[in-house]
């Protein structure tokens, strides 16, 4: 059942899409038809898109990841990282929203609270990772190294009956 | 009113839309509603909006069961599409009435969200 892959690619908003569904048709061959696949390809595109979107050179990354996590019982570990280089001011940002989520009570509504602020602003607003932590249970987490930031998007699942 | 007064579709290649008055207003959405087409998702609902009003429509319907996702931008816009229709004045206002296919994860998550910006003008049909 482990199996993880990375891609290394130029910016590009088309494939986005391309990917999500990638994702959600080798996780649905190895889940079979489960939640688990679509949640993944949910949290894949808008931790991507925002990696496309606020990336300040020629390279994004993604690394998708199903691990298992215990000898003794059938838990994985479900694990999405995008990382590329931005601008001073896009981390600050991000790394002020991933502390709102750590802070949040209520995911849902801190999702809420986001969309009605987002529509007055046009960008920066982080309603794709709001929304990947209020509809996928995932827990989001920021790595910031100089100008590169890494989103972790992960879930501990167990996958009883399958192996 | 004529038939081509109605005809508001788009291909975008990735997001297909339709919009037809038959007995009722309809907006069929198709494809992937994502970054790559998040103006054209605001300058549609913006012009069907402008449409249904002049029409004095009392209910649209937006097929999104075709719809394989839409990212967090593009659902933005449909909320600030229904908050901005709850602002109508009375004799524009009109119900969107929402047709889901809960097979389809997004659409299932995020009628949440839906129901809480909707407050009685927003109907969802899960069938």
């Amino acid at each position: 059942m482990n199996t993880s892959f990375d891609m290394t690619f130029a910016p590009s908003a088309q494939i986005v899409s391309v990917v999500r569904r990638f994702v959600l048709s080798l996780y649905e061959r190895l889940l079979g038809r489960d939640e688990l696949s679509a949640q993944l390809a949910l949290a894949t595109h808008e931790l991507l898109e925002n990696a496309v979107k606020y990336n300040i050179d020629d390279t994004t990354f993604l690394r998708v990841s199903l691990l298992r996590n215990s000898d003794e019982a059938p838990r994985f570990l479900m694990t999405i990282r995008t990382r590329n280089r931005a601008s001073p001011s896009h981390i600050t940002t991000a790394t002020e929203i991933v502390g709102r989520f750590r802070e949040a009570a209520d995911p849902a509504l801190l999702y809420q609270q986001m969309i009605l602020a987002s529509i007055a602003s046009t960008d920066g607003s982080g309603l794709g990772l709001a929304r990947i932590r209020a509809e996928t249970e995932m827990n989001v987490d920021i790595k910031v190294d100089g100008d590169l930031i890494e989103f972790i998007a992960e879930i501990e699942r167990n996958l009883g009956g399958r192996s | 009113m004529t038939a081509d007064d109605l005809d508001l579709d788009l291909d975008l290649g990735d997001l297909r839309a339709a919009f037809a008055a038959d007995d009722v207003l309809r907006l069929i959405l198709a494809g992937s509603a994502d970054f790559n087409n998040e103006v054209a998702v605001r300058e549609l609902l913006a012009a069907v909006d402008e449409r249904i009003r002049r029409l004095r429509a009392r209910e649209v319907v937006v097929d999104l069961r075709a719809l394989d996702f839409m990212n967090s931008s593009c659902f933005k816009q449909l909320i600030s599409w229904i908050l901005a229709a709850r602002q109508h004045p009375e004799e524009q206002r009109y119900r969107i009435r929402l047709r889901v296919d809960p097979s389809r994860y997004w659409q299932k998550r995020s009628l949440t969200a839906i129901s809480f910006f909707g407050d009685g003008i927003v109907i969802v049909d899960a069938g």
